[in-house]
């Protein structure tokens, strides 16, 4: 018996001498961190150091009636790495990481060094998440995006990744790409990497930010933009619209709206090698809603109706092939993942042609199928 | 792991040995004598300095002596009157040796009757409420049933209250506990058995179960833990329940209890064994699983659908409970990249301006709910609504304008509360393995957060009830085996009963 008590009373002080022991180990108490939201990457050109610019939650003067406040805390150093230490010169506060949306790099570290040395501390270190998402900026630098004032989220980053995936989802005029996507691409065969890009607009007199296309790339350096109404063509390639808007004109004075959907959206690619060239057939397969159309147009009327897919087959086509063409001759740069799509059907052919694949892509032709079948005018009478 | 696996030693009883109820029978106990004189003094010295005993003597017409005995409050004065007295006093029995017999067969109006010599029998029968008539020349005493006690009647147990359904609930009066039992279950398969437990007290006890379906092993092993126990006094089933369970200093209750003769016979036709106590309305239930926490008398009474619902609420309910404090102080202060980002700037900013870490706050609001529900228990009605709003305004809402706690905590916290409630046979056990969860989190995290939790799991599946295991592992699942687990199945498919029962067979429905 007396063992026993012995015993429940060393259990006991085991377990209070491990009370104090507590936070040893990975504890970080929520007012001792400063929450990064956001990232922008800037070179200094004269001195070669990296500028990092943060947006973080300013917890002293968000309140529960004026919302969440946020600033910016800007640091410098010779790598990423360090940059980010050196913050704590600066702020109190720790930065945490584990929040965070967006990472900006500017157009001329894009440029001249690629953004692979950038993204790597975020892809390294064990607190960012993976699913941030890339973008570059047009602007100067990179911070200037930062400095903007969001119209509908009072935190510029979490507005731009929310504009970036509804975008996406929406108008397919900007390409939703991911951290961990982007090295996925980079370390892919016969693909090339497309990153969303942001410019600064005026709207009701202040500056806000505004996707505007997409950004080209080369390995991991940027060549050059494709604009929205390129980039909505270029998904539609790639089998990457959700959603989005195809305006055509019917005639001259007839402008038609078709809404995509999506979920019926079906995408087939079929190459074929002759002699030293490819040839590349797309076959897509969509229905689409009338949206807005000067026409008298209702269900009954199948005639009309079997003019209008006609005519919106052959302009898709028509925009699509313009598209890969502008891509094939101005930028050379295979972000339509046809290489790709080689290596993983004929891996020995890919072989014998990777090293030579810009050429080969430049030559490449290209037949655009589609198939759009309009399912709903959304009545009127006739 | 030694802490965690004490293996116990429960030695099952071999399946024929005859239970030996009271084995402390002692053959040199005094008795009486043929001298009444000396036998009416023997009971006056050992009721010496009692008040209410009642010594009348009497003569009847052929001159023959009696004296009755009975403890004044606890016998029914119009028995005493009419059933035994004016009879006695009108006999023509005279003295001899078959006056018991005369006294027995013509002239007592009593329906329950036996002769004793023992002294032991007449100081339980005198305080049991029973009238103790002892006769001139004669080594017997005659104890005549005349107990009438005042009692609380057939009322709705207030933690057992059914939506549906019977309503009665067990009063105090033992009697009266099994004439519910015998009239929901009217079989001669029913078996009664009583059971002297409390050196003192000599309190009675009632055994029940149903002979062809209880399981013989666990009977006897109940029998040969009762045997065991040598208590001074016994108010409450409790007494028994904490002395004869398999794992004593485990959190987790290992017999079941009950209020309503409904739930108590619905065991008793799943082979289970009840255990009654004069004295307390709550009766015990052997063997009792792990899942039994969690099924109320209402699932059955009430549409499958709904009441597997219920019954997937409260087990949900139990785990949430438990784990919610841990889990968010895991998330808060080890992993905050596991929150999403939204509500993670809500709960940066609330706990920018408070003064204690996380994981004291949630000790402090995890004791001050417990002050609070035990105050809701314990007070007078009429101050009630003093504590709702003491409670509600000044520790929630006050506590948070004044920066002393965040809200996200007392959310979470009074969540915790919330869903403890579902589960009020649980008690114990929601309290404690809280807060080592809490702890295991503040030491370490989700990393000692699934330490505690497999930890439990462990323990879990160690428990035995009566030598049946309370969580059960099967090979196959089988629907007849998991029918009243996770969801009340319907009647129609109850087919088999719970393999602890000898006879398997439920429900029998003819092909049409």
């Amino acid at each position: 018996m007396n063992r026993k008590i012995i015993k429940i009373i060393f259990i006991i002080l085991l377990v209070c001498c491990c009370l104090p022991l507590y936070g040893c180990w990975d504890y970080v108490g929520l007012n001792e961190i400063g929450i990064v939201i956001g990232v922008a990457v800037d070179k200094d050109i004269n001195t070669g150091n990296y500028k990092i610019t943060c947006e973080i939650i300013d917890l002293q003067n968000s309140s529960k009636d004026k919302g969440t406040k946020t600033m910016l805390v800007e640091t410098e150093g010779l790598s990423l790495f360090e940059a980010v230490r050196n913050a704590k010169s600066r702020s109190a506060t720790k930065m945490f990481f584990g929040s965070m949306e967006i990472l900006i790099i500017s157009e001329q570290i894009a440029k001249e060094e690629g953004i692979e040395n950038s993204i790597d501390l975020f892809l390294r270190d064990a607190e960012p998440r993976e699913t941030i998402n890339v973008l570059i900026s047009q602007e100067k630098t990179a911070k200037d995006l930062l400095k903007a004032k969001g119209l509908t989220n009072s935190i510029l980053s979490t507005e731009i990744k929310t504009i970036i995936k509804k975008d996406h989802q929406i108008t397919s005029k900007t390409g939703d790409t991911e951290m961990f996507q982007v090295y996925e691409i980079l370390s892919d065969h016969g693909w090339q990497l497309t990153l969303p890009a942001f410019h600064l607009v005026m709207n009701d007199e202040q500056q806000t930010i505004e996707s505007n296309g997409i950004a080209i790339f080369d390995g991991d350096k940027l060549i050059g933009y494709l604009s929205p109404e390129d980039t909505f063509y270029y998904l539609f390639a790639v089998d990457e619209v959700l959603g989005g808007v195809f305006v055509f004109n019917y005639s001259d004075n007839d402008t038609l709206s078709l809404e995509i959907n999506t979920t019926k959206t079906k995408t087939s690619y079929v190459y074929d090698k002759e002699k030293d060239k490819f040839k590349m057939s797309i076959e897509i397969t969509t229905e689409a809603f009338l949206g807005e159309c000067k026409l008298r147009v209702n269900d009954h009327n199948s005639d009309l109706i079997e003019k209008i897919q006609k005519k919106a087959q052959e302009d898709l086509s028509k925009e699509i092939k313009n598209v890969i063409k502008e891509i094939q001759t101005k930028y050379v740069s295979d972000i339509c993942g046809f290489g790709n799509l080689i290596y993983r059907k004929d891996p020995d052919l890919w072989e014998k042609v990777s090293k030579d694949w810009n050429k080969y892509f430049a030559e490449m032709e290209i037949e655009v199928k589609p198939t759009i079948k309009i399912v709903n005018t959304g009545f009127m009478k006739n | 792991m030694r802490w965690f696996h004490k293996q116990k030693e429960n030695k099952i009883q071999e399946e024929n040995a005859i239970p030996n109820i009271n084995p402390k029978e002692d053959e040199h106990e005094p008795a009486l004598s043929s001298s009444m004189e000396e036998n009416v003094h023997f009971i006056q010295i050992l009721f010496k300095d009692d008040d209410t005993l009642v010594a009348r003597n009497i003569k009847n017409r052929a001159e023959l002596k009696f004296y009755l005995f009975y403890s004044d409050g606890l016998v029914n004065s119009l028995t005493l009157n009419e059933h035994i007295l004016s009879p006695l006093l009108a006999s023509q029995v005279k003295k001899g040796s078959n006056a018991i017999d005369l006294l027995l067969n013509h002239v007592l109006q009593v329906s329950e009757v036996k002769t004793v010599t023992k002294i032991k029998d007449i100081i339980q029968a005198i305080t049991y409420g029973d009238t103790v008539l002892l006769v001139e020349g004669q080594d017997q005493a005659i104890i005549l049933n005349s107990k009438y006690f005042f009692m609380r009647g057939v009322m709705e147990p207030d933690n057992e209250k059914a939506v549906s359904g019977p309503r009665e609930g067990f009063s105090e009066v033992l009697l009266v506990n099994l004439s519910l039992i015998r009239r929901r279950l009217r079989t001669n398969d029913l078996k009664m058995k009583y059971y002297n437990m409390g050196r003192r007290t000599q309190t009675q006890m009632c055994i029940c179960y149903v002979d062809s379906l209880v399981d013989k092993k666990v009977l006897n092993e109940l029998y040969h833990r009762l045997d065991k126990i040598s208590i001074d006094g016994v108010l409450d089933v409790n007494y028994i329940s904490e002395n004869i369970r398999d794992r004593k200093y485990s959190l987790f209750r290992e017999t079941g209890v009950t209020e309503k003769p409904d739930s108590v016979v619905g065991k008793l036709l799943e082979g289970r064994i009840a255990v009654f106590v004069d004295g307390s309305p709550v009766v015990m239930t052997i063997p009792y699983f792990f899942i039994e926490n969690f099924q109320i008398g209402d699932d059955y009474y009430t549409n499958y659908f709904y009441a597997s619902i219920t019954r997937i609420l409260r087990i949900t309910s139990y785990f949430l409970a438990v784990l919610t404090p841990g889990l968010y102080l895991a998330l808060v202060a080890f992993h905050k990249e596991m929150i999403p980002t939204v509500f993670f700037l809500n709960v940066a900013a609330e706990r920018s301006s408070v003064p204690f870490p996380v994981i004291i706050e949630m000790t402090l609001m995890l004791i001050v709910f417990d002050f609070l529900r035990e105050a809701g228990l314990r007070m007078p009605s009429n101050v009630g609504s003093a504590l709702s709003i003491v409670g509600a305004l000044v520790i929630g809402q006050a506590a948070v304008d004044a920066k002393i706690l965040d809200a996200p905590v007392i959310i979470v916290v009074g969540f915790s509360a919330i869903t403890s409630l579902l589960t009020p046979r649980m008690g114990a056990a929601i309290v404690v393995t809280r807060f080592m969860f809490l702890y295991a989190a503040g030491l370490l995290g989700l990393y000692g957060f699934i330490l505690v939790l497999i930890a439990l799991i462990i323990h879990l599946y160690n428990l035995e009830s009566f030598g049946v295991p309370q969580l059960k592992i099967y090979e196959d699942i089988e629907y007849q085996n998991i029918k009243d687990i996770f969801i009340r199945g319907p009647w129609f498919g109850m087919k088999k009963r719970p393999d602890i029962a000898q006879d398997l067979i439920r429900l029998k429905i003819e092909d049409e």
